[in-house]
């Protein structure tokens, strides 16, 4: 049946337009006040209204700037002299009512009021905001850092790697003597390669420790919050979207087990993230050290990026398996027998027939873990104490909940979140627009 | 028949929900009042506190409000949107100021209550000359140590640097972690740089700390940097292997288990220390960076403070003061100090009743041997992000010395523009 001009515009007025307004009310006017919030120097606390103002500054400033007398009635209104403070009316007591709050539209009559005279919260900066993103803020940026590699306090390295001892130690020593006196004292081994300590005296011991701890350093790169968001991104879409495919593609042959397999794998969605974290922080303390030898993973800045991938990869790869699967199942037994019949190795089969008919899913999943991945928040907050250690796993939404709540900017945290819608926008939309030209129909 | 036993019950189920809804109207009477704190160690004798408070005076009920450590975040959040909590627990100086100067808080420089307080607290919550919160609470940061184990070892409790040194070296070579470490969180080792940064600046603190209000000078300026840092290097070397891991809970429990002799702490954390192995026996004294025992001061000062919003209706403000003026009776008294194991304010409280480090501090307070909480009076920002970040990615190698303190003067000049 084909549905009337009539009835089409009945049912847009009746379905499509209310969800267009909650969307436009819901999505694109905060877009758009956050746009114009990013080019604010906006700290948060200042309220919208002014509170109370000193009593010769509300005189000088307000009272006798303000020309228009419906403005100043308005003013003089709310703003009540108490002691040397004028104070807004925030609760007004009428005869026979409650006492009630001031009104989004007289607090609007107030700003309105106060902003004839160039009083209010917020001032626009122009584009300040995106250029210190760029060359003002350390943490964000990719970046090179003097790493020293020895405290004076700790005790003396018995043994130092060569090619370590000559790029970290040896090369950085600009007086020659010293140079010549620590190799007096370190010894080359060439057998292992390393250069070892020989006894030493009280007396040498304090300045061996000062060369070592003013000498020792390295030259580190330290991926910023935009490296780390960039590096989690990419290893988590890629060794993702793997793990489900490969999980897909065994569960869907004639397992004995393989319900009882698909909700196990896919339990670790259910759980919730913060949940997910404070399972994996014992894992990461107690099982894994002494099965990997590596003492601490969370609280070393260059192993905990890793090990909150490892947990992400985890936690993501069961909800992709479930679309993979469905698009596994999707394709019709008889091409592939067809295939098999025509000669096609298991390899040939699987590159040419499913992987083709495979696309939208690849489009679904990439899609989604790459908008995810760029977004991710609840898990390194939980599992990592908001980012640590030393910034080291602070993806961009934690920088900008930092920008925002820890150091008071939250027109530039704005602007950053404006930055990375656009990222979003750019990164998933080539990947849509590449991968939808590759989807076969059946 | 059925369909209508069912329309029958719905209905009443309907009504049911509609007189719930208008529940607060029939009660009206009982004012309600939201009490917002961070103290994450008296979670439960908060509780006792304004129970005992609501069977004096039965129409005030108290809404508890616990955020231990984004207190700051999610207190901006509520007042952005417009529902400030009537009763609001600050840490002193300048997140008093902060609020203060924005406006958000009542002015209390008339109320008895304020009287009743050590006249040298109100600094703490005095801004442009009017008292915005009540002080609460004098708390100081400094080592906590366990008196048997440096009674095992011979070890007296070290009042110069070099003592501290040869105190953690003989302890290390026992097998004693020296220091319970805690830097998974930050918090603990922005307490640590300016704990040792004041105490290496000593008197030149408040002109400097002028001079940095005006937008002049640097974090460097009072102290030797090369000291501040070894100092930093010092502690690094002599807490847990795995201190990079540890939260509080942990270095709790690695102190209170006689696994570390000492903890750089405040002394708030020593309930909880207590609490988890009673026998301990412990000592409190300041972290020595000086050769010069004079020089090592207790780092004590006002912690806590209860303010009242700004914006809370007539009645509710009424409430919220008489809260505050029950606060400073015997009875609240009581619970405060044998409960929350915290130090009063209140002019001839008795604390005769408190434990041996409690004592050491009353102590150091009264002997005036004490640096004031410099990290409280630097600007928010400074101190929730640059010290604490900063001094966590020093600890980390992730930042050098010059770029902390580059990192703290650039915060500090950003703050003050506003």
């Amino acid at each position: 049946m084909v549905a009337s001009k009539k009835s089409k515009i009945f049912f847009f007025i009746i379905f499509l337009l209310p969800a267009l307004l909650l969307y436009s009310l819901f999505f694109i006017k905060p877009f758009i006040e956050g746009i114009h919030y990013s080019f604010t120097d906006w700290n948060g606390i200042v309220p919208e209204i002014p509170l109370s103002f000193e009593k010769t500054e509300f005189e000088t400033e307000v009272l006798a700037k303000m020309k228009s007398p419906k403005h100043l009635a308005v003013v003089k209104k709310y703003y009540r002299l108490d002691g040397d403070f004028y104070r807004l009316t925030n609760w007004i007591s009428e005869a026979g009512k409650p006492d009630r709050q001031l009104t989004n539209t007289e607090r609007q009559k107030i700003k309105k009021a106060l902003k004839t005279v160039g009083i209010s919260s917020i001032n626009y900066i122009g584009f300040e905001n995106y250029k210190q993103m760029f060359t003002n803020d350390i943490r964000f940026i990719p970046r090179f850092e003097k790493r020293f590699l020895y405290n004076e306090f700790e005790d003396l390295p018995e043994t130092i790697e060569a090619k370590a001892f000559h790029k970290y130690l040896l090369n950085n020593i600009k007086d020659p003597a010293d140079k010549k006196w620590l190799l007096t004292k370190y010894q080359f081994d060439a057998t292992a390669k390393s250069y070892h300590l020989l006894p030493y005296t009280e007396a040498e011991d304090e300045r061996l420790r000062t060369i070592l701890a003013q000498n020792m350093f390295e030259n580190k790169f330290i991926p910023g919050v935009i490296g780390f968001t960039l590096f989690f991104t990419f290893f988590n879409v890629v060794i993702t979207n793997l793990f489900a495919l490969l999980l897909a593609m065994i569960l869907d042959t004639k397992l004995r087990f393989k319900n009882a397999l698909r909700s196990i794998f896919f339990l670790p969605n259910v759980l919730s993230l913060v949940i997910v974290a404070f399972i994996w922080s014992f894992v990461f303390r107690l099982i894994l050290p002494p099965l990997t030898g590596i003492p601490i993973w969370l609280g070393n800045p260059d192993i905990a990026p890793i090990a909150v991938l490892i947990v992400s990869i985890w936690q993501g790869a069961g909800y992709l398996m479930v679309i993979y699967l469905a698009g596994l199942q999707t394709i019709p037994a008889e091409i592939t027998e067809v295939a098999e019949v025509d000669g096609a190795n298991w390899f040939q089969r699987f590159l040419h027939v499913k992987v083709p008919l495979l696309v939208p899913a690849f489009t679904i999943c990439f899609f989604y873990s790459i908008a995810n991945s760029l977004k991710m928040f609840d898990l390194i907050f939980a599992l990592t104490n908001g980012g640590g250690p030393a910034y080291a796993t602070t993806s961009i939404v934690i920088d900008i909940y930092n920008n925002a709540f820890l150091q008071n900017q939250f027109g530039y945290a704005t602007a950053k979140a404006i930055f990375l819608c656009l990222i979003i926008i750019v990164i998933t939309g080539t990947q849509l627009f590449l991968m939808k030209r590759r989807e076969v129909e059946l | 028949m059925k369909g209508r036993i069912v329309k029958g019950w719905l209905f009443l189920v309907l009504v049911g929900l509609f007189i719930c809804n208008f529940q607060g109207v029939f009660a009206a009477k009982k004012v309600q009042l939201d009490l917002f704190f961070y103290k994450q160690e008296i979670v439960k004798e908060m509780g006792e506190l304004t129970q005992a408070f609501s069977k004096k005076y039965p129409d005030v009920e108290i809404k508890l409000e616990i955020v231990p450590n984004e207190s700051m975040a999610v207190l901006r959040t509520k007042m952005a949107g417009g529902n400030a909590p009537d009763i609001i627990q600050l840490q002193s100086y300048a997140s008093v100021f902060e609020f203060a100067k924005a406006g958000w808080l009542a002015d209390l420089t008339k109320e008895p209550v304020i009287s009743k307080v050590v006249p040298s607290t109100k600094t703490a919550v005095t801004y442009n000359g009017k008292v915005y919160a009540l002080p609460m609470d004098v708390a100081g940061i400094g080592i906590i140590y366990n008196k048997d184990i440096f009674k095992k070892y011979g070890l007296k409790p070290p009042t110069t640097f070099s003592e501290l040194k040869s105190v953690c070296a003989t302890l290390k070579k026992n097998g004693v972690t020296p220091f319970a470490g805690l830097f998974k969180a930050n918090w603990s080792l922005g307490h640590f740089i300016s704990m040792v940064h004041t105490s290496l600046a000593g008197d030149k603190l408040m002109p400097w700390l002028e001079k940095m209000n005006q937008g002049k000078g640097s974090f460097a300026d009072p102290i030797n940097k090369a000291e501040l840092f070894k100092i930093m290097d010092f502690y690094k070397a002599n807490v847990d292997k795995n201190a990079a891991e540890m939260d509080w809970n942990e270095q709790q429990a690695a102190f209170a288990s006689g696994k570390a002799a000492m903890m750089v702490q405040g002394l708030w954390s020593y309930g909880a220390a207590i609490e988890t192995n009673p026998k301990l026996n412990c000592g409190f004294i300041p972290f020595p960076t000086s050769d010069n025992p004079k020089e090592n001061k207790l780092f004590a000062d006002v912690d806590s403070t209860f303010a009242i919003s700004a914006t809370s209706s007539p009645e509710k403000t009424k409430a919220a003061k008489l809260f505050l003026e029950w606060l400073a009776t015997p009875e609240a008294v009581k619970i405060w100090v044998e409960k929350c194991k915290l130090v009063p304010t209140f002019k001839g409280a008795d604390v005769s009743s408190m434990d041996a480090p409690f004592q050491d501090l009353v102590r150091y307070l009264n002997d005036g041997n004490t640096n004031p909480w410099a990290f409280a009076m630097y600007p928010v920002a400074v101190f929730e992000d640059a010290c604490k970040n900063g001094a966590q990615e020093y600890m980390f190698g992730r930042k050098n010395a010059d770029q902390v303190i580059k990192y703290i003067d650039d915060t500090w000049k950003r703050e003050i523009k506003k």
